[in-house]
This record gives C-alpha cells, structure tokens and sequence, in this order.
C-alpha cells in the first residue's frame, strides 16, 4: 500500500513541489490549504505523515498541531513543520507540543526527502537518488519522435498477451511506447506530449490511480486533453469506480479484441471533438465550474460571463445528456449582494435543468457563504473537487 | 519594542536572504544591481510587525514572473495564472523568513504576514513616513525582480 502524505500550506506552489518530490516515491500526497482543512483531511485520510506550514491563514500552523495533538485519533501522526518560522524559541515551543521535525524554507529536494525518509522510508540508504537517477530509469525510454506523429503510451505488464498485440495493432498509425512497468509508464507520461493513453489497472509494481493522480496533479490543465483508456477485468468493481472518479473516459475489458481498441480510439475521437464548453472543465463524464475568487484576476470576466456565456455551457452540457456537474467556490467568490444573488439564479438554473449538482467548499470563507446562501445550502457539499468526483463516481 | 536597526544592516540581511533563497529555491546565485524604477506588473507584499514594523515587496514584470515560477515549478507557464502569483508570493514569504532569520542573529526580532499580491499596470507603491527603505535589483540566471524593504519608525 502507498505511503499518504497530507500537505497543509496556503501555498499552491509549496504543495505543488512536495507533490512533485514525493509522488515520484509512489507516494500519495494529499493538500490542504490551512490547518482547518488540514485537520479534517488528516482525520478523514488518516495520511501517515503532515507537512505542516507555520504562517498560515483560517488557522495557523501553531494552532493546527495542537489539534492534531489533542485528538487521540489525529495524536500519532508524525508532523513535519515545513516553514520560514526558524527562530529557536517558536521550534523549541512546537517540539513541546509534539512536532517530529521541522525543515526550514527554502527547502532543497534532498533535505525534504531526507526528512520524509525518516519517517515513511521511501528509499534505502542515507542519500536519496537523484532527480536523474530515478529507479524509472527515463534514458532507457526512446526518444521523442520528431514531426507529427502521434503518440500511444501502452502500460502494460502483459507482454505475450495484451502488450505486443496492441503495439502491433496501432504502430501503423502511431508512435507506440511501451512500458512495461508502473514506473515506465509514469515516466513515459511526464516525458512525452502523448495522444492516447492505455493504462493497465493491475501494474505490478505501482499502484495505477497513483500514476494517473499524481499525473494529473502535476500537468493539471494538460492531463484533461489527454485520451485515456484503461484495461482490467469486469469484475474489479472499485477499480473501475476509482477510474470513473479519476475522469477516465473509456475502460477497456479484458479479454478484448483489436476490434474493441479501434472502437474505443473512434469513441474517444467522438468525445474529444464533442461540444466545446469554455467554462467547464472535463473530467470524464462530469464537468466541473471553477467560480474564482475575488481576487483571482479572472474573477470580473467570470461574474459578468455567469448569465450569459456559462449559462450556455451548462445548456450545452446538458443537451449532450450530461447531468453531473460540481461547482468548486473559490474563496471570496460570494463577495456582495449581487454576486450571492447571480450565484442563486444560477444554481436555481441548473436546478430546471435537472442536472446533479455537487458544491464544492475547500476554503472556510466558501464554507461560511455557502451556508449563508440558504436557498443553495440544500446542496451536496464536498471539501474538494477531488471529493466530488469520488461521489459521483460512488453514485 | 526593537530598537530600529540601521538600514544598511537591514541591507546585509535582505543580500543574504536573498542569496540563501535563490540558491537553494531557484538553484542561481543572484547579483544584485541598481534598481532603476521597480518592474510594473505584479508585487507580492510581506507584512512586517512586532519587533519592528514595514513591509518587504518583490516587483517582477510579467515576463519573469513566469520566468521565476517556471525554475521554482519545473514546468512552463506561458501567462501569468493563479500559479505564477502565488509562486511569486511564496517567493517573497521566504525572503521574509530569510530576512527575520538574519535579522534574529543580530537580536532584531519581528513578525510577517502571509503575502498579498498586487497585479496590474498602472500602481505605485509608496512608503509614507519610511524611516528607511532599500531599493534592490536582483539577477540570476534569466531571473529578474526588484526587492523593497521599507521599515518605519514609530
């Protein structure tokens, strides 16, 4: 089973590079954006080490650790202060109260991996390997083809049955890579500006969600264009639940024939040229509205599209008989009358619509408006889109 | 209460943080250089209080600002995002807590804000009633911003 990591910083970019790090270990790293939400993820997720912020808003990282520590169910999970707050007394004050280490920003890659690996050790030895050196082994991948060819990305451990049968089948059109592993595939993934993706659900040696998580954490907008298909058996039931949540948009049931692959390419050519929605992100089946915060620059563009131009996405989403929709509030979203107003209009319009809509509250501020607007508060509410889309998936 | 340090103290400090930042978050070794006027386009503000009591500002244009979240991220960012700016604000949290990390060597305690982020074209920022400010322009590599330390008297 992998090793969880939760990350609590109000900083995406922090979050971001201990993802980055981490997961290149198979490690799943969860986030949080303050202590407050950090606490529940920890109890929800029970992740086997924190990587707490110091200066933080909502709730600081002083007052985040004392939580942790006491409640009996959060109190032996290790906790690692990751922040600028070095002055001897405040570190002397947390150890007290029971913080494992701490790792002073800047941070290089090494330091933070040598101070997760005293707690999860996720590498042998004193020295962790480096970026280069990783066990995935890139430089025995070809390299990147030139001109226009378009490339296939095969993870698949099968090599007699599955594995050279779909090489065969699509290297007339395409640029196949093969791997053969669940650390090839990941590393042929953040190497190559693939098309299609065929991912096999049972890699040996890393767990698939994994990959396709952390790829699409790390590649974010990217990761949504990508055609992806994944291949197990009909029977693997959460498997196939887990990929419907992670926005996979075809599964390929094994035994399968060169006739289902070529359907599956046709029908994935159908979806990727389906109706364009500007305002709504794809994830599978689902579509979800990011609603900014005010003080994202996108935020005035956004209000003024909300009655026109998203409205017609969600009309257009519906009219292709898609009916899941999450609408993720970014903090300071609900900022005045007017905008709770539009916001209620809207969340009424999707409602005539009979679409299944999920809220998405990851900030306290969100949280609080949300339950300010009593005509929305009968909404399904999840902490995370990631949170959301499991719902569905569990639907 | 601190006693206000003298500025070209605070100078020494703000050289080294931003040595210690960028070598190790940013892999360059940074120059520092006459500022001119600070680049327009985004400035990420550090709140500083307690001890003593101003503010620490990174002014990036667009431009680098992609530039700098791209070596902190690993990855390309063509325009500025929700990213770049937090990437930016990061950038000056820990010059921040390098500045304070300094400072504290030398008895001079204070406390810092989370930063907030100014993006536009048409801004100043002022320091009214400063005490003292340093003005820095700093390069590494294809890197370039301009710091701002302004600290008050009381």
């Amino acid at each position: 089973m992998s090793k969880k990591v939760l990350t609590v910083d109000d900083s995406k970019t922090v979050r971001l590079i201990v993802t980055k790090h981490l997961s290149a270990f198979g490690v799943e790293v969860l986030e949080a954006e303050n202590g407050e939400i950090g606490v529940a993820k920890a109890k929800e997720a029970m992740p086997d080490l924190v990587l707490l912020d110091y200066n933080m808003p909502v709730m600081d990282g002083h007052q985040t650790l004392i939580t942790l520590k006491e409640d009996p169910v959060t109190k032996p999970i290790p906790v690692i202060m990751l922040t600028t707050e070095t002055v001897q007394d405040t570190v002397l004050k947390l150890v007290k109260l029971g913080l494992r280490d701490f790792i002073a920003k800047p941070f290089t890659r090494e330091v933070l991996l040598k101070k997760v690996n005293t707690v999860l050790s996720i590498y042998e030895g004193e020295e962790p390997p480096s970026a280069e050196n990783m066990p995935a082994a890139p430089q025995a991948l070809p390299p990147p083809p030139g001109g226009e060819g378009k490339i296939v990305i095969l993870g698949v451990d099968d090599k007699v049955n599955i594995l050279k049968n779909l090489a065969e089948f699509l290297g007339d059109k395409y640029f196949v890579i093969q791997a053969e592993t669940g650390a090839a595939a990941e590393d042929a993934m953040n190497k190559y500006d693939f098309e299609y993706l065929f991912l096999d659900l049972t890699m040996p040696d890393k767990n698939w969600a994994d990959i396709y998580s952390s790829y699409q954490r790390i590649k974010k907008d990217k990761a949504s264009s990508k055609k992806v298909v994944v291949m197990t058996l009909r029977t693997a039931e959460a498997d196939i639940a887990k990929a419907m949540g992670l926005g996979i948009q075809l599964i390929l049931y094994k035994p399968f024939t060169a006739t289902d692959v070529s359907g599956a390419i046709d029908n994935l050519q159908i979806l990727a040229s389906s109706k364009k929605l500007p305002w709504l992100e794809r994830s599978g089946n689902v579509r979800i509205l990011h609603c900014p915060g005010n003080k994202n620059p996108k935020y005035d563009a956004f209000v003024s599209a909300l009655k026109t131009e998203i409205v017609k996405d969600v009309e257009g989403m519906a009219e292709e008989g898609l009916t899941q929709l999450i609408i993720d509030m970014g903090e300071g979203f609900i900022s005045g009358v007017n905008i709770a107003q539009k916001f209620i209009d809207f969340v009424n319009f999707t409602g005539k619509l009979k679409l299944n809509v999920r809220l998405v509250v990851e900030s306290a501020q969100a949280r609080e408006a949300a339950k300010s607007l009593s005509e929305i508060a009968h909404l399904p509410t999840d902490m995370s889109v990631e949170f959301a889309l499991k719902a569905f998936a569990d639907q | 209460m601190s006693e206000i340090p003298e500025i070209s103290s605070l100078e020494t400090h703000l050289r080294n943080a931003a040595k210690e930042v960028l070598e190790t978050a940013l892999s360059v070794s940074p120059e520092f250089t006459e500022p001119g006027m600070p680049p327009k386009g985004m400035s990420a503000i550090i709140g500083i209080g307690d001890g003593i009591s101003g503010f620490l500002a990174v002014h990036v244009s667009h431009e680098h600002a992609c530039k700098i979240a791209g070596v902190m991220l690993g990855d390309t960012y063509p325009e500025v995002d929700d990213i770049v700016c937090d990437a930016i604000g990061e950038l000056a949290n820990m010059l921040g807590g390098s500045l304070k990390k300094f400072s504290s060597f030398q008895g001079v305690s204070f406390k810092i804000s989370v930063p907030t982020i100014v993006l536009g074209k048409d801004y100043e920022t002022h320091a009214a009633k400063a005490s003292g400010q340093v003005l820095l322009g700093v390069s590494g590599g294809p890197l370039r911003f301009t710091m701002q330390l302004v600290v008050y008297s009381h």
